[in-house]
């Protein structure tokens, strides 16, 4: 559905000079430096899916989805979503595609909500019937009903998230362009609005393209993590496979009623010498290992073999400590 | 046949029921601010009464001039026409777009299925429309009982309708002027100096402030022949029976050709704009 290929986009900005005899020179003569904000990156997503875009501030996700979006021009590369070239066939792309940018609105601020949607409905040609049943849809599952009447400018930030979000759903778009939609929520309508995402994609079957700093959205939402830094791609595959390979530690925690013996644990040791026990406060004991190395179902049997265990914990590496690993470089080699 | 205007229309994002539904739109959204509203019908009203005795003061201290052609009766209906096609004609796309620009909501123009110079036209004469019912009419309601013997009615009925189409183009040279000039922004992301550059030039070439009778006569001809004359000088002397027979023709067709090769020129500078729109604040 979203096809891109050795997209590139290139800033020139231009270096201020320090101090005022700087600021003079600048007058007359300009040191522009190019910034390669997007730097070719391709990627494939089929119909139907839902796609993580993901990485730090400043690193080209924005600049990606405004060129997805037909909004800015591609230095270089190619774009074709739904067959369609975003930018040279603006007019004839629009209509399949619906935008948020959490940062923005694209509701009539000094319009009460219902004013906007029909105006979208309008815009859109969209026939009376089918809006009447989406918005009616979309008042289920978001629960926008109680606020249509109110202007957009006295909407809470949930409230009017939830409006855009129908705003850009109501003409039935085939792909979805969310840039942090769920900025600056409240967790009720961070999860009201991930509920909502799900829904959608599933009765609708529309494509999704995400990027957000909240870890949690693509943790519930996307199989598929698309990872660039500093414009470029670093990462391109399944959620679950990213957090094997970089792995990070899996701990489990044991509460045991009687404290361990030196020479229990050293027997233990002795079993898995892939892991590391710590037995730092009496009656806890931690083991920590990498997760492809050891079943986490064989530790956990040993153990109540040999120990009375009264409760049991453990923890996951964390998708953001998977995603700060790739920040920091942990990640080589690109995978796709 | 038809398919293929449709086609082409869709093709250039200038579906007439997009814009219709963008004029609606802001025709309801002017009526949603009645302070502004009432402010700028007094505002108006001011405008016509300061450049009218401003007017009478310079003639009466050097009365041989021009006072032939420009009596009190003259002065009031020449001013208050003048004003009045402005209030009816005025919009403020080039700063808005210029906002646009600087915050990054322009981002939120473009994802509309229609083609952006569209939208703001459609904007424009919607607010257009308002401003026809809602400011000119009253303030020329206003204007005509305060300065009863004065302002005079239009010269007659053929004449007043010349006067309606050449402020019918007015509005389309203005809408240009303001998108070219809000276009500057793409490149500058700051106009505020093209902005007051644009209002001091339309103010002093429209003829609105100074009548073209008060300019050297060497300048006159040039003024008329400009699409400036279109916002203020042309529709006014239409108005009050100055400007009949051919040269009233020879007038329109002049605005006629400006407002074409204006907005042909917002056609091509808004698709050489398009390229290097860059979206700040993320």
């Amino acid at each position: 559905m979203i096809k891109v290929a050795a997209l590139t986009k290139v800033f020139k900005t231009f270096d201020r000079r320090e101090g005022l005899a700087g600021a003079v020179r600048d007058l007359f003569s300009r040191r522009y430096r190019e910034m390669r904000a997007v730097d070719g990156i391709s990627f494939h997503i089929p119909k139907g899916e839902i796609a993580g875009y993901i990485g730090a501030n400043g690193a080209g996700k924005s600049t990606t989805i405004k060129m997805l979006t037909g909004i800015l021009h591609p230095t270089s590369g190619s774009i074709a979503v739904a067959g369609l070239d975003p930018f040279r066939e603006r007019q004839r792309y629009l209509p399949n595609i619906g935008v948020v940018f959490g940062q923005r609105t694209q509701l009539w601020w000094d319009l009460a909500v219902q004013e906007s949607f029909s105006l979208l409905q309008r815009i859109y040609r969209i026939p009376e019937q089918d809006f009447r049943r989406r918005l009616q849809r979309f008042d289920e599952v978001l629960g926008i009903g109680a606020f249509l009447r109110t202007p957009v400018r006295k909407l809470s930030l949930g409230q009017k998230m939830r409006c855009e979000l129908t705003a850009a759903l109501l003409h039935a778009p085939r792909v979805l362009y969310l840039d942090e939609p769920t900025i600056g929520l409240d967790i009720e309508a961070k999860v009201a609005i991930r509920e909502f995402l799900k829904t959608i994609n599933r009765e609708q079957e529309v494509t999704v393209i995400l990027t957000t700093h909240d870890l949690k959205d693509i943790e519930e939402l996307c199989r598929r993590v698309i990872i660039i830094d500093r414009g470029q791609l670093v990462y391109d595959g399944a959620l679950l496979e990213l957090r094997r390979r970089l792995g990070g530690e899996l701990e489990l925690k044991f509460h045991l009623k009687d404290a361990p013996r030196p020479e229990e644990l050293e027997a233990l040791r002795r079993t898995f010498p892939a892991a590391r026990f710590a037995n730092a406060e009496s009656h806890t004991l931690t083991a920590s290992f990498p997760q492809e190395a050891l079943a986490k179902g064989e530790v956990i049997r040993a153990m109540l073999e040999r120990f009375e265990v009264r409760d049991l914990s453990f923890e996951e590496p964390s998708i953001e400590e998977v995603v700060r690993q790739v920040y920091r470089g942990g990640l080589v080699a690109a995978g796709s | 046949m038809l398919r293929r205007r449709d086609a082409v229309i869709a093709a250039l994002g200038l579906s007439p029921r997009v814009g219709l539904a963008f004029a609606r739109n802001s025709f309801l959204r002017l009526l949603s601010y009645r302070v502004r509203y009432v402010v700028g019908v007094a505002n108006y009203f001011l405008y016509v009464s300061v450049h009218y005795y401003l007017m009478r003061a310079v003639l009466e201290a050097n009365p041989r001039a021009v006072e032939p052609l420009l009596s009190p009766a003259d002065l009031v209906t020449y001013f208050s026409v003048g004003w009045a096609a402005r209030a009816a004609y005025h919009n403020e796309i080039d700063g808005r777009l210029a906002e646009q620009v600087a915050s990054g909501e322009l981002a939120m123009e473009l994802i509309r299925p229609a083609a952006y110079p569209w939208i703001k036209y459609s904007e424009a004469a919607g607010e257009s429309l308002f401003r026809v019912f809602f400011m000119s009419l009253p303030i020329f309601a206003v204007l005509a009982a305060v300065y009863h013997p004065l302002l005079r009615p239009p010269a007659g009925a053929g004449h007043l309708g010349l006067s309606l189409v050449s402020l019918v183009l007015a509005f389309h040279i203005y809408f240009a002027v303001n998108l070219l000039t809000g276009l500057i922004a793409v490149a500058t992301l700051k106009i505020q100096g093209f902005l007051w550059a644009k209002f001091l030039l339309v103010q002093l070439l429209s003829g609105v402030m100074l009548p073209f009778a008060i300019f050297p006569a060497w300048a006159q001809p040039w003024l008329a022949r400009s699409p400036f004359a279109a916002l203020g000088h042309t529709p006014v002397l239409l108005y009050q029976g100055k400007l009949t027979g051919m040269a009233a023709f020879e007038a329109l067709a002049l605005e006629a050709g400006w407002t074409a090769l204006l907005l042909a020129l917002c056609a091509w500078a808004w698709s050489r704009a398009r390229r290097h729109i860059i979206i700040q604040g993320g």
